[in-house]
Parts: structure tokens; C-alpha cells; sequence
């Protein structure tokens, strides 16, 4: 095989594409990226657990929940609140992850 | 990021399209995809790739990849031998897991003889449908997923009882079960709290689970393709295969796998992985079969059970198809096909009335060619009850 290729580090590029992108003020990706962080807050929040929480980007909140708990415990449930600060904030810590925590 | 790179990519894909713009697709559904395909290509091409920075080539990237792969399925389906009534079979058993609504399914014949395998690469990922929804307004109600067989077994239906455990593994990836079981039984392990039986049938199937250390390793360090998640998985999708064919596949496991007795780190061992089916069938109590058991219907609302029903007919010994009355007994074919495969060929000659001995090769045939005229004749009825209705 010429490079390692999987379906969850994709998914984690993309998402950290459309952090960037609402970083930049494009505020069609914000829905995007707000349902994730919205997800992960309840989940650590203990509002979701591990039978109902989205599956498609189960593998991203777990991973997020187990990089700062507490930030994302704090975050209010309102996701009308999240703005570039939170998006720079989640951003910085995909970039910390170690590769085989990224797959 | 080059802008140069992409357009290389870019070409590459406009010289597999000017191929196949020109497909065509019995399935509507399927001329549907490729005309979006069509759409977001022409959105491309008006496209500036030199004024692009690292985010938008790395958002083309993807959506250039995307495009590759769905045309690779779809050209993949434009040919003539694809096995319809495995498909078929296969379908009905996703309908008891998934809406058959939300996928499209093709087939690829390859050159492996161990090439059975459900391509998800398109199923899973709803960013990348969510980005092109964005850039191109193109929304893609239904994903493709392909089945892969092997190029010459692709009409054996003995064989083929191993693509229901490769529709476990399509199962597993939609719902996250093994993600889920991998912390469930880490964290029970970890807790102390097992009984004793409990921690040994564990340590049974995943012996490395018996030294703390593997466990907290492998708790704070999951991977989607490590040996636990690994073994976690081929348990899974034996389990789920046996819903449907009992231990059809074991026969078969058991023989390709010349009974490995060793873990590797894709598989446990031959002998637990028929174990663990047998002692669902039997209905033996076991604490990790009910785990799996609850963790599933917790995430699924499925439960894990027998879901054919057995085919009480001795139509193959007298060589002709067999009349399924309702898609449960699809499943039960085969595992006929299996039992009349593995009796006494004797059977077939005395019920038959055909006064000689079949060769071992004829008896293949004629089973197999029995089996898809089984499933083919119930196709053709259903689909004759059901326009009859409308």
C-alpha cells in the first residue's frame, strides 16, 4: 500500500477543515462544527452516553471529551454561543493529539 | 499545498469521467447519483485552483477522492455479471438493521480469492456529503456501498455465507458496537467486579485481558485496528452472520483457516470464534454473549437472535428448487445447501432417481445453480405480487 488512508482520519481532517472555516467567518460550517461540540458537551455532561450519541462522529467526540473534559463539560448548551473562540479552542486541541489518537 | 497537485488530480479524474459520463444504469437510483457526480465535476471545472489556499485544495482533495470512489462503484455496476440474487439476499438481511432507503448496492468481482468484503469508504463519513451540500448544493439522499466477491466464487452460494459476516462488519462500523464494547469490558475488567466465571470466559476469548497491563494500554490507547478492537469485531460479525446461517461459515472458517489455533492480531483463534457461535446457537449461558447481547439492542433496538427460518424440504436431493414462501427462508437455503453438501451424496442419487453417482464438481453445480434458482424464482414472484398490487 503506497499510505496509510482510513475512513476516521478523514473524518477528522474534515473537521478540523471546517473549524478553520468558521474560524475564517464562513458561518455556513458553524452548524456543522456546533453539533459536534454540542455533542461532546452533553456526552461529558452526562446528558448523552455512549448508546446514543451521534455515531457518525462518535469516534471525534470521544476523543475530544478524553482531550479536556472540562472545557467541554463548561460549555453552555446553547450552541448559538460557540463562536471563533470555542472553534480555535477545539482546534488547538486536535492539534495536540498524538498520531495514533488521530488513527 | 500546490494548486498544481490538485489540478493533477482533478485531470485524472476528468479522464476517468470522459469514460463514463456516457454509463448507463438500469436502476434509476443509480443514474440519479451520477448525474449529481455530473454536477459537482462542472462546478469543479469553472473552479480556480491557483487561487486556492491549503483549506479549500484540502477540501477539493477530498471531494476529488470522493468523486474517484463513487465512480469506481458505479462503473463497477455497469457490467452484466453481477450476482443479483446474493445481493438480494443480502439486502433483506440489512432491512432487519438499517432502512434500505438510505444505500445503494453494488457489486465488484475481483481477483482474489479471499476478496469478500463490503466496501463502506462512501457509507460514513456525512462531512464530506455535508461539504459538498455547502459548495455545490448537490445533496445526496442515498450513499453507495459495495459488496466485493471473488471473481470465480461469485456464484458460489457455499462461499458466499461468509458475506453475512462482512455485512456484520458494515453493521458494526454504522453503529459504533465495537467502539462501544471495547470500553464496556475494558472498564468491567478494570473494575474488579466480575465473577469469577465471568473473568475467565472473558480471559477465554481475549487472553491477553488477564494481565492489567494490556488493559490499561489498551484503555488509554484505542485504535480502531488494534488486536482487541480487532478481535472485539471478528466476534461480532460471527455472531451476527449466525443470526442468519447458523454455523454455515464456521464449516467453511474452520477449513480455509486450517483451524488456527493462534490469536493473530486481525483474528482470535479459529477454535474460540467457533465456540463462541456454537454457544449462542445452543443457547448456553454466557456472560459475554449476553454483553453483546445488550450492548446491542442498546444501540440498535435490534435484538440478537435467530432470524431464518430452517427450509424443511428435500427438493435439492431431487434436484429442483426449492419454493421459498417468505425472505426468512433465504437464509435457511443456505444452510440447506450446506447440510445437503456435507451428507451423503448417496441421497441425492436415491432420491432423484437418476441411477448414478454425481462427481463431487456436479454436486457443486448442481447445488449451487439450485440455491440462485431458489432465490431467483422468489425475486420474480414477489416483484409479480407486487406490481400486481400497484
Amino acid at each position: 500500500m503506497l499510505y496509510s488512508h482510513n475512513l476516521e482520519d478523514e473524518k477528522i481532517n474534515l473537521f478540523t477543515l471546517f473549524l478553520t472555516k468558521a474560524i475564517q467567518g464562513e458561518e455556513s460550517y458553524s452548524p456543522i462544527v456546533n453539533d459536534v461540540i454540542l455533542e461532546t458537551h452533553k456526552y461529558v455532561a452526562g446528558e448523552k452516553n455512549l448508546y446514543n450519541i451521534n455515531r457518525d462522529s462518535m469516534n471525534i467526540i470521544l476523543l475530544l471529551a478524553g482531550l479536556e473534559n472540562d472545557f467541554f463539560k463548561n460549555l453552555i448548551d446553547n450552541p448559538e454561543n460557540y463562536n471563533k473562540e470555542t472553534y480555535s479552542k477545539v482546534l488547538d486541541l486536535l492539534k495536540q493529539t498524538k498520531p495514533q489518537m488521530a488513527y | 499545498m500546490q494548486p498544481k497537485l490538485l489540478e493533477l488530480q482533478f485531470s485524472q479524474l476528468q479522464s476517468e469521467w470522459s469514460k463514463a459520463k456516457y454509463n448507463n444504469y438500469s436502476d434509476l437510483r443509480k443514474k440519479e447519483y451520477h448525474t449529481k457526480l455530473a454536477i459537482i465535476i462542472s462546478a469543479l471545472e469553472k473552479e480556480n485552483f491557483q487561487s486556492f489556499d491549503d483549506t479549500e485544495i484540502t477540501q477539493r482533495f477530498h471531494i476529488i477522492s470522493f468523486l474517484f470512489k463513487s465512480l469506481e462503484f458505479l462503473n463497477n455496476s455497469t457490467t452484466s455479471t453481477i450476482p443479483f440474487e446474493i445481493v438480494y439476499v443480502l439486502s433483506e438481511a440489512l432491512k432487519d438493521w438499517s432502512s434500505a432507503d438510505e444505500y445503494i448496492i453494488v457489486t465488484s468481482l475481483i481477483n482474489d480469492l479471499n476478496g469478500f468484503s463490503f466496501d463502506n469508504s462512501l457509507m460514513f463519513n456525512g462531512f464530506i456529503y455535508k461539504d459538498i451540500e455547502l459548495l455545490y448544493g448537490v445533496n445526496f439522499d442515498k450513499r453507495l456501498v459495495q459488496i466485493n466477491l471473488p471473481l470465480s466464487l461469485s456464484r458460489d452460494y457455499l462461499a458466499n455465507v461468509v458475506l453475512y459476516h462482512e455485512l456484520g462488519h458494515f453493521i458494526d462500523r454504522k453503529y459504533e458496537i465495537t467502539r462501544v464494547i471495547y470500553i464496556e469490558i475494558l472498564d468491567l475488567v478494570a473494575s474488579g467486579n466480575l465473577k469469577l466465571h465471568e473473568q475467565e470466559e472473558i480471559f477465554k476469548y481475549f487472553p491477553y485481558l488477564s494481565d492489567i497491563n494490556p488493559v490499561n494500554w489498551l484503555k488509554d490507547n484505542y485504535y480502531p485496528f488494534n488486536y482487541f478492537s480487532n478481535h472485539i469485531a471478528e466476534y461480532f460479525c460471527d455472531l451476527f452472520a449466525s443470526q442468519y446461517i447458523k454455523d454455515c461459515s464456521n464449516q467453511y472458517l474452520n477449513y480455509i483457516t486450517l483451524n488456527q489455533k493462534n490469536y493473530s492480531n486481525t483474528h482470535p483463534s479459529t477454535p474460540n470464534r467457533i465456540d463462541f457461535v456454537e454457544v449462542f446457537l445452543k443457547g448456553t449461558p454466557s456472560f459475554l454473549i449476553n454483553q453483546y447481547k445488550e450492548i446491542i439492542f442498546k444501540i440498535t433496538r435490534v435484538n440478537v437472535e435467530r432470524k431464518e427460518k430452517e427450509v424443511d424440504s428435500k427438493n435439492f436431493e431431487s434436484l429442483i428448487p426449492v419454493e421459498i414462501q417468505e425472505s426468512k427462508e433465504l437464509h435457511g437455503l443456505f444452510i440447506y445447501g450446506w447440510n445437503v453438501w456435507l451428507d451423503d451424496w448417496d441421497n441425492i442419487k436415491s432420491q432423484s432417481n437418476i441411477g448414478f453417482d454425481l462427481s463431487q464438481v456436479k454436486v457443486y453445480e448442481i447445488l449451487n445453480n439450485l440455491i440462485e434458482k431458489s432465490i431467483g424464482n422468489f425475486i420474480v414472484r414477489t416483484e409479480w405480487e407486487l406490481a400486481k398490487k400497484s
